[in-house]
């Protein structure tokens, strides 16, 4: 069982000795990898959970990189794909593009490069992660909170000013303060500033 | 549609005259310019609603001239031709934020329908990205 946890790079290449120099490239710069012979083979094995990126073969027999990357797409994997081809057109770069890889790189090419660009996916999918597990657990933390607390937490991030919301509410500033203390501290946000970052363009993106 | 402008950024004045003759005759308003850097030294800050980009003579390859254009995809759809095969150029226009990029020779009915789509949606083309 692969911990998923650990960033790895996937190749699926039909081709063995293109499979077995990137693997050796990919290796020597002390990242783990897994190569893959056809778009099924990788398919069986790969799970969501999986981190890393994936280095695909546009061109191979049976189901190409392109028709990997769109079923990948359906499934809902988000692994940053980076295209590799000997054969690269236009048209056929600007429609991985835009299915979403975040590179299309032509044989030959350079091994810095590649690395380069392995490097990069790595990061964006990390990043992507963390960003996704922050918003989950924000979601978890926003449950926990009282209704009261709730109704404060709406009104601040529409702009209002304790008084404001202590006169909505008819409490006493002083208890809206108290609400908000509490409801930063469970949401484990330090400041009233820090909460309009993390919530207000998730409202807007609703 | 006829208060919307479409710049054109080109090397090539033939190319400039073409694509300008074709962007009015849709009954849109025509800018044509022979650089980037003659767009960002003489527009303040005034954007047009679109803009084809001729990156056929290697505007895209100055890290510059490549910020310019990562600013201004980021704020207007951008539509850029490429000489067939520019597989590289292709490629770094779209991870910089292009809307699309058509090869040459152009079929000038598809870069119209881009360029209508980019005025009309704002560039936005829904499932596709």
């Amino acid at each position: 069982m692969r911990n998923a946890r650990e960033q790895m790079v996937f190749i699926v290449d039909d081709d063995t000795a293109v499979r077995d120099s990137i693997q050796e490239l990919v290796e020597s710069v002390g990242l783990r990898v897994e190569g893959y012979a056809s778009a099924f083979a990788f398919l069986d094995d790969f799970q969501p959970q999986y981190s890393g990126c994936l280095v695909l073969d546009v061109r191979m027999a049976a189901m190409s990189g392109l028709a990997l990357q769109e079923r990948l797409n359906e499934l809902g994997f988000r692994i940053p794909v980076i295209m590799l081809t000997g054969h690269g057109d236009v048209p056929m770069a600007v429609q991985a593009m835009k299915a979403g890889a975040v590179d299309f790189i032509q044989k030959p090419y350079r091994d810095q490069a590649l690395l380069d660009s392995i490097n990069a996916a790595l990061v964006l999918d990390a990043t992507a992660r963390h960003l996704s597990n922050a918003a989950e657990s924000l979601e978890h933390q926003l449950a926990t909170l009282t209704e009261r607390e709730r109704e404060v937490l709406n009104q601040t991030l529409t702009g209002s000013t304790s008084k404001e919301i202590a006169r909505e509410l008819s409490v006493s500033p002083r208890t809206v303060e108290a609400h908000r203390q509490n409801l930063l501290r469970k949401l484990g946000i330090g400041t009233v500033k820090e909460l309009m970052l993390h919530l207000v363009p998730r409202e807007r993106s609703r | 549609m006829a208060d919307k402008t479409v710049f054109i950024v080109s090397e090539d004045p033939a190319i400039r005259d073409l694509l300008s003759g074709l962007v009015v005759a849709a009954g849109l308003r025509a800018e044509a310019l022979p650089s980037m850097e003659m767009w960002f030294e003489t527009t303040v800050p005034e954007l047009p609603d679109c803009l084809v980009l001729d990156a056929s003579v290697g505007d895209l390859v100055e890290p510059e001239r490549l910020a310019e254009f990562a600013w201004a995809c980021a704020r207007i759809p951008v539509v850029v031709l490429v000489h067939r095969g520019a597989v590289q150029t292709a490629v770094q226009a779209l991870k910089h934020g292009a809307m699309d990029v058509l090869q040459k020779p152009l079929r000038v009915e598809i870069l119209l329908e881009r360029i209508k789509q980019a005025v009309v949606e704002g560039g936005d083309e829904g499932a596709t990205r």
